[in-house]
C-alpha cells in the first residue's frame, strides 16, 4: 500500500512572516481560516504564526511530495515570461488573488472557472486546465470554484495539472447528457497521466493513466473541503479503496465516498454536498 | 516511343483508379470540430487536437463532423441528404440509485418517426476523407423534450459514388445519460 506520503508533513517548518509564498506574494493567514482548516482535521495541523498560504496547503496535503522541500520558496513555480491562454487579465488577477477563506456554501451558480489552455504556463501555475466545453458549462457556486482553485494551487506545487470538464451552466439547470451538474456542485475531471498532466485516457490504459497522480488530485480536492465531499465516481477499484481509506482517516467518518458507475472509466465525477 | 508508352500506361492506370471511388462505410467516424488547444498559441509547439468520438458523452461536442474515409478518386462523390433521428428515453437512470445499472441496455427508447434534421450539409475533403459538417450536437441534446434524454442518435446519409450508384448509410452513436 503506497500510503506513506500522506504523512510526509512539514510540521517542523518554522516559516517567518517574510517567507515568500508560491507566487511571491505574502499571503495573510488569519486565525479564522486556520481554525476552520483545523476543524476539518482530526488533529490540528496549522498555526497562525507567520504561516503562509503555501505552507498551510502543504500541511493540509500532508506536506509537499517527492522532489519538493518544505520551504515556501522551494515550491515556487516558474511561470516564465510568456504566459498565455484564453484568460483575460481580470480572470488572471482573480486566480492570482489569495484563495482565502472558503466562501459560504450554496448560493447562485454564477462563478466561472477561468480557462487555462492545456500545456501552457497558466495551466502549470494554476494547477488546472479546462477541456473542450467552451465557456458555457464551467460555472459553479462560489465555493465550488474556490475548491477547484485551492486544489489547483496544491497540485501546482506538486507539478500536477488537473483537467476540468463540465461543471454547470450559468444559473444552473439541466445540461445534457448529465442528470446532475445542475447546481454548480458537480465537476467532471480527467484522469492524470504519469507525467502529472490530466489526459484523455481510460483507467485500463497504464501508458496514459497514473493511479498515483490521480489519487493525489482527488486527495487535494478532498483536503480543501473534506466535510462537504458527497461522492466520487470512478471505475478503478484500487483507487476507490485508497480514497475511501484516506477520507475515513482524515475525517473520522465511516462512509465510503467513492462508487463504481457505468461510464466513469475515462473520467471522474466529483460532487460536493453543498 | 518508350516515353510515350510509359506516359500512356501511367495515364491509363490513374484513370482506372479514378473510377474506383469507394466509401469505406465501416470506417466512418465522428470528429469533434471545436478541438482542444494544447500549448501556448505563440509557441511553435501549439496544436489543436480534434478527437474522434466513439460516443457523445460524457463531454458532448459543441459541433461534430461526420467523416467518410474513401479510396480512389472521389471528387465526383455527391452527398444528397442527411437525416438525424433521436432515440428518446427517460431523463433518469434505470435501476434507481444503484450505479451499476446506468447503461442504456434496459431503458425503453422511442425513435423519432420523423427526422429532427433533414438537409444537405457542406462537403469537404481532407486527404482521403469526405467530411460532412457541421452538426450542432450540444444544441440538439439541449432541445430534448421535457423529462427526456436523447440516448442515441441515428444519422442516415444518402450519397452517390462516382460510379453513379446511390447508397444509403446509417450510423447510430450513443449518448447515454451520465451523472
Amino acid at each position: 500500500m503506497a500510503m506513506p506520503f500522506f504523512f510526509f508533513a512539514c510540521e517542523d517548518q518554522n516559516l517567518t512572516a517574510d517567507t515568500p509564498t508560491l507566487y511571491g506574494q505574502k499571503d495573510t493567514a488569519d486565525d479564522a481560516y486556520i481554525s476552520r482548516l483545523n476543524s476539518y482535521n482530526s488533529s490540528p495541523t496549522f498555526s497562525s504564526n507567520g504561516t503562509d498560504f503555501t505552507s498551510r496547503l502543504n500541511s493540509l496535503m500532508g506536506g509537499p511530495t517527492e522532489g519538493l522541500t518544505c520551504g515556501g520558496a522551494a515550491g515556487e513555480v516558474d511561470i516564465g515570461p510568456d504566459v498565455d491562454s484564453k484568460m483575460t487579465e481580470e480572470q488572471r488577477a482573480f486566480l492570482d488573488s489569495e484563495v482565502g477563506d472558503p466562501p459560504r456554501s450554496g448560493g447562485r451558480v454564477s462563478t466561472q472557472l477561468p480557462d487555462a489552455n492545456r500545456g501552457t504556463d497558466d495551466a502549470a501555475k494554476y494547477g488546472y486546465y479546462r477541456y473542450k466545453d467552451g465557456d458555457n458549462r464551467v460555472y459553479g457556486t462560489e465555493r465550488t470554484i474556490w475548491r477547484l482553485r485551492a486544489a489547483g494551487k496544491l497540485l501546482a506545487q506538486q507539478k500536477l495539472v488537473m483537467g476540468v470538464g463540465d461543471i454547470s451552466k450559468s444559473g444552473g439547470g439541466k445540461i445534457p447528457p448529465h442528470q446532475s451538474h445542475r447546481n454548480g456542485r458537480d465537476v467532471d475531471l480527467r484522469l492524470l497521466g504519469p507525467n502529472g498532466e490530466a489526459t484523455q485516457c481510460r483507467v485500463t490504459n497504464s501508458s496514459c493513466y497514473s493511479q498515483d497522480n490521480t489519487f493525489k488530485m482527488l486527495k487535494a480536492l478532498i483536503d480543501v473541503d473534506p466535510k462537504k465531499v458527497r461522492t466520487i465516481l470512478v471505475n478503478d477499484a484500487t483507487l476507490r479503496s485508497r480514497i475511501n481509506a484516506y477520507y475515513r482517516a482524515k475525517t473520522g467518518e465511516t462512509r465510503s465516498i467513492t462508487q463504481y458507475c457505468t461510464g466513469h472509466d475515462n473520467h471522474i465525477h466529483f460532487s460536493w454536498n453543498e | 516511343m518508350k516515353i510515350i508508352l510509359i506516359s500512356l500506361f501511367t495515364f491509363l492506370s490513374f484513370s482506372a483508379l479514378a473510377s474506383d471511388c469507394k466509401v469505406l462505410n465501416d470506417k466512418t467516424y465522428f470528429e469533434d470540430m471545436e478541438g482542444e488547444p494544447i500549448g501556448n498559441p505563440k509557441s511553435k509547439d501549439y496544436r489543436i487536437v480534434y478527437d474522434k468520438l466513439t460516443s457523445f458523452t460524457p463531454d458532448p461536442p459543441i459541433e461534430a463532423s461526420l467523416n467518410f474515409p474513401t479510396t480512389g478518386d472521389c471528387s465526383g462523390l455527391i452527398f444528397f441528404k442527411v437525416e438525424i433521428y433521436r432515440a428518446l428515453g427517460p431523463d433518469k437512470f434505470p435501476g434507481g440509485e444503484g450505479h451499476e445499472g446506468h447503461s442504456d441496455q434496459s431503458v425503453k427508447l422511442v425513435w423519432d418517426k420523423k427526422p429532427i434534421y433533414s438537409g444537405k450539409k457542406d462537403l469537404s475533403f481532407k486527404k482521403d476523407t469526405a467530411v460532412l459538417k457541421s452538426f450542432n450536437i450540444q444544441k440538439m441534446m439541449e432541445k430534448a423534450p421535457k423529462d427526456t434524454h436523447i440516448w442515441k442518435f441515428k444519422f442516415v446519409v444518402k450519397y452517390q459514388e462516382a460510379s453513379g450508384s446511390t447508397k444509403l448509410f446509417e450510423r447510430i452513436i450513443e449518448s447515454p445519460l451520465m451523472h
